[in-house]
């Protein structure tokens, strides 16, 4: 398996090393291919999710085609612009040189991906690692094996094989694809695998984008329209079956509105599921039997205000909320991925913030309240990956926003240009003149009083920014050129 | 504090065994002798510690060192982190501004301690070690209420109605790991850019530079919060237990098999890390080029700091015919400079210690020796030193110089130069020298590295503008004024959003029906330039 691993790598990196996939053309070509892909093949892509997550047509095309078709677009639009070299302001030394920062690709990069987004935690990084003209080693979740098949199979008729190739495997086969030296690692996943993934590219110093997890809490302040905020959160907990690494995972609220949340989210899964959430074909399932019952058990113990059936044959567990719940208790340890919401009460916006911030920095954070101050608050005084303020989820799609995790939750950030340079070098060139040696020679030694004064008036002297005082700049260069060359030759 | 006792002072008050210097110096007179030595209890005395100062420092330096030693310090900080002391621009600008003090009063402190530790000329030492570092706090300084503002982003549609930015959240507690060429510069750039961002800061200079990690742990304490910053001293050994606490980001500076350890002791914790790490940074001296320039300009950057520059010209790649009119251009330039003896020039460096000018020395033994190759064990002296006819299976080929001494490597057209360096792993820089603007930009677009330096060696380094940093094994992450502050900022995306309008947020709940996808298909799909595909 290792050797497979082996030359799969070397022919992307020798693929890489040919040089094809430097021209904006290439990428951009490859990236159209791409879209054709999602295009033209999309039942099939549908018909994957749903067998791997029961999931609806509708659903899986808002949850992960939509936000495709977006990165493809931006990519389409800026890719010139992101990827042409920046010029920099210069200082008085560097006045006559060019000095610019130039975008390269970083070489071979790979992209694991996760189970619960199946499609779009693949492809919308991959679209990033083209676009910035790198091969891309891509591996799905083996969880979520429709998808995974069915990637390792369209991927190749529609990009090039060599550049991006599509492994396939488990975590035996993981593990050896991380002993491969690659040039990036974007993993979405788990903070206990994140740890492995890291250490596996310390030993090739490779950087790493982790896209992990946690309990993204969520702060309900007395003072907001309950109706719209409980559907608002009804509607990210409860998608895909909870599955979802920004699902708010639990609700912190004053005592004495936690039963008027309880009944707003009964109602609104009344208005999304109906009666009888089994039967709702938009209700998703936990993706195998493991979850399912890891998720069942957070339930022992605890004050079940809504819902709690589950069916292990289908894996469902109906939409479940809990009261009262002990920070201590299992519920509140682990990320809960799944369709039970435990509430918390806390007495004031303080304790809420306190007791955020004695937690691992979770990937996102939500707050809903009418109260602006009380908002701006909430942000400053804690942290975490993203922030939707009176909303949830949301972040997520607007990708001029960096997505991404802290702490424990993760560490770099991808989406849209963020992606682009994720996966790119920021190389920083200066080219300079090899003809005019005259300012140079107050550097080399020997030293002298003199040269020491010239250096300060060089490196420290400071200008308002404008063009008089770019003229002045100039100015002076030129009058220092000469005067130095008067003095030193 | 200032030890790795992970103890609370004394006395609130007294965080400082040394008055704060307005004039003078609390070290006595140096002059050009053996490193200082003080007696055990003196030492203890200077460094401030609490009572039992002399069991813990006697446990600490023999060696077996136990538990946890620095898990009371680092909590202690995050302590202070998380009562948000650092978070308002006034405290960030005053912590800056004690640093600026620092380097004015302690300005000759730090001249003497680098010539002391490794006869680093006056001038040297004055323009990396104090004239860059107040550039770049300077350059901070009028900077960082800009730099620290939410960055409102350009919003989809439907987003047009909320507030989108990203937001420059602190991570917390940090750590910054000094080496000993630059040993002032390499944590006090990053220090700036961590405390511009609202960390609190944990410093660990080098051990190597042994007068400069007394001066630093004891004076820098005595200009900053030592609730929120603080420097500990340590070896290897000590090193790896302080890397066992959680840190928020660690910054390191230094060879890459080190970095590697660095990188897996911060997987565990999950802590980002940037790397400064080096290799071997090629230099291509094209047969079109004014060689008497070229000559000066690798020589100022291979022997500055007696070669011990992580962005130094490491090789020079060139036709046998440039080599040989290189020779006397280069013999030239070292003459001009250090004068026919070397030994005896005020403005020549000495290796750093006893193991690196063992290392060095073996390297003599590539090629032939051209220009000087003379030593002087006593005063680990290496002559300024050019190599001919290297071959790439000689010693000084096989790892990073770092030291005075510039193997010439011969090759017979520019083709095979780009092939020599993408052979090898991607370096910290990457210098060409040329007339011909066409081969500089045909170098740089089909190489990768780090920098990229044309025409001049070392001086990308000095542009605040430009993003300083390796990729691959020389190094990730950048830094450098604006992206030292980056480095030690989270950027975190924000939305905040209406509470009204949840009409329109009724396209996306259940139950789903195809008519709802379309519309929202149309309002989901970024369309740029303001145009409204939905009405």
């Amino acid at each position: 398996m290792e050797g497979t691993w082996r030359q799969v790598v070397e022919r992307a990196r020798a693929a890489f090393a040919s040089g094809r996939c430097r021209s904006l053309e290439f990428r951009a070509r490859q990236l159209e291919a791409l879209e054709r892909m999602v295009r033209e093949r999309e039942e099939e892509i549908l018909a994957a999710i749903a067998a791997d997550l029961h999931k609806c047509g509708p659903s899986a095309y808002g949850h992960e085609i939509l936000g495709v078709l977006g990165e493809l677009a931006a990519a389409k639009e800026e890719l010139p612009s992101w990827a042409a070299p920046q010029p920099v302001r210069r200082n008085l030394l560097t006045l006559r040189d060019e000095a610019y920062v130039c975008p390269q690709p970083l070489g071979v990069v790979l992209v694991i991906g996760a189970w619960n987004y199946p499609f779009v935690l693949v492809v919308q990084p991959l679209i990033g690692a083209i676009a910035a003209g790198n091969a891309v080693v891509v591996k799905p979740s083996e969880i979520s094996e429709h998808t995974a098949r069915l990637l390792a199979d369209l991927l190749p008729q529609y990009i090039d094989p060599e550049l991006y190739p599509v492994v396939t495997g488990g975590v035996a086969e993981t593990t050896e694809l991380l002993t491969q030296r690659f040039d990036h690692i974007l993993y979405t996943g788990s903070s206990a695998v994140g740890k492995i993934v890291m250490a596996a590219a310390a030993k090739h110093l490779t950087p790493v984008t982790l896209e992990l997890g946690g309990k993204s809490p969520c702060y309900i302040d007395k003072d907001c329209d309950l109706a719209v905020a409980c559907r608002r959160i009804t509607w990210g907990k409860y998608m895909n079956c909870g599955q979802t690494c920004i699902a708010p995972d639990y609700i912190l609220c004053d005592p004495s509105i936690q039963d008027k949340v309880v009944e707003n989210i009964k109602t609104t899964l009344q208005e999304f599921y109906g009666e009888d959430v089994k039967k709702s074909p938009d209700y998703e399932r936990i993706v195998n039997k493991r979850h399912f019952r890891r998720v069942l058990a957070l339930l022992e113990g605890q004050k079940v205000a809504h819902g709690g059936e589950a069916d292990e044959a289908s894996c469902f567990i109906a939409p479940t909320i809990l009261t009262d719940v002990s920070p201590e208790s299992k519920v509140m340890e682990e990320e809960i991925f799944g369709p039970v919401l435990p509430i918390v009460t806390v007495k004031s916006v303080d304790e809420a913030i306190e007791f955020i911030n004695r937690r691992e920095k979770p990937l996102a954070l939500y707050v809903f309240s009418n109260n602006k101050k009380l908002i701006k608050r909430v942000i400053s005084e804690t942290t975490s990956g993203g922030v939707t303020a009176n909303d949830v989820i949301m972040h997520y799609f607007l990708s001029t926003l960096p997505f991404g995790g802290v702490g424990n939750s993760g560490m770099g950030a991808y989406h849209g240009r963020h992606s682009f340079e994720t996966f790119s070098h920021r190389r920083a060139c200066l080219i300079k003149d090899l003809k005019m040696e005259g300012a140079n020679k107050l550097r080399y030694p020997p030293s002298s009083q003199k040269k020491v004064d010239w250096a300060k008036f060089f490196i420290l002297k400071r200008f308002n920014k404008g063009r008089v005082g770019l003229v002045i700049l100039a100015l002076l260069g030129v009058v220092a050129a000469v005067v130095i060359k008067m003095v030193y030759y | 504090m200032l030890r790795d006792s992970g103890q609370e002072p004394a006395e609130p008050g007294r965080r400082c065994a040394l008055p704060r210097p307005s004039a003078g110096s609390p070290f006595p007179p140096l002059g050009m002798q053996q490193p200082l030595e003080l007696p055990e209890q003196q030492l203890a005395l200077a460094k401030g510690a609490g009572p039992g100062a002399g069991d813990r420092m006697g446990g600490a330096d023999s060696g077996a060192v136990s538990g946890n030693p620095y898990a009371g310090l680092v909590s202690r900080l995050r302590a202070a982190w998380l009562s948000g002391k650092t978070r308002p621009v006034e405290y960030r600008v005053a912590q800056l501004e004690a640093l600026g003090r620092f380097l004015e009063e302690k300005q000759q402190d730090i001249l003497e301690a680098t010539a002391l530790d490794m006869r680093k000329p006056s001038f040297e030492a004055y323009f990396s070690e104090i004239l860059l570092c107040k550039n770049e706090l300077n350059n901070t300084l009028n900077n960082l209420s800009h730099w620290m503002k939410d960055e409102h982003v350009e919003k989809n549609l439907v987003t047009q109605l909320d507030s989108a930015f990203i937001r420059k959240d602190p991570y917390g507690v940090v750590l910054i790991i000094a080496p000993w060429n630059y040993p002032i510069h390499l944590f006090f750039v990053p220090l700036i850019g961590a405390i511009a961002a609202g960390n609190c800061v944990i410093v660990k200079p080098s051990e190597t530079t042994k007068n400069i990690e007394r001066l630093v742990a004891e004076a820098l304490p005595c200009y900053l919060d030592n609730d929120c910053f603080a420097v500990v001293t340590a070896g290897v050994e000590e090193t790896t237990k302080l890397l066992e606490n959680k840190f928020d980001y660690i910054f390191f500076t230094g060879s890459p098999s080190v970095g590697r350890i660095i990188m897996t002791a911060a997987a565990k914790h999950l802590t980002p890390v940037t790397l400064e790490l080096g290799g071997k940074n090629p230099c291509y001296v094209s047969d079109t080029c004014e060689v008497h320039n070229v000559a000066r300009r690798v020589a100022w950057g291979r022997f500055f700091n007696a070669g011990q520059t992580c962005v130094a010209p490491d090789y020079v790649l060139c036709s046998v015919e440039m080599q040989d009119k290189l020779m006397p251009a280069l013999r030239e330039a070292i003459t001009e400079f250090y004068s026919p003896n070397p030994q005896e020039s005020p403005d020549f460096a000495r290796i750093v210690g006893d193991k690196q000018f063992q290392r060095v020395r073996a390297l003599l033994s590539s090629g032939r020796v051209a220009i000087g190759g003379q030593t002087d064990e006593q005063e680990r002296y290496v002559a300024p030193t050019v190599l001919a006819d290297v071959q790439p299976s000689d010693p000084a080929m096989q790892e990073e110089i770092f030291g005075p001494i510039l193997p010439i490597v011969v090759v017979s057209s520019m083709d095979e130069a780009i092939d020599f360096i993408n052979a090898r792993p991607p370096p910290l820089v990457l210098y060409v020298f040329s007339c011909d603007s066409k081969v500089v930009k045909e170098v740089l677009e089909r190489t990768s590295s780090g920098g990229f330096c044309g025409n001049d060696v070392l001086m990308h380094v000095t542009l605040t503008s430009l993003p300083f940093g390796g990729i691959g094994n020389s190094g990730l992450g950048k830094y450098h004024s604006r992206f030292t502050f980056d480095t030690f900022t989270h950027h975190r995306g924000c939305l905040h959003r209406n509470m009204g309008l949840e009409a329109i947020n009724a396209l996306r709940y259940p139950p789903y029906n195809q008519q709802k996808l379309g519309l929202l298909t149309a309002a989901f799909e970024i369309k740029r330039k303001g145009m409204c595909t939905l009405l």
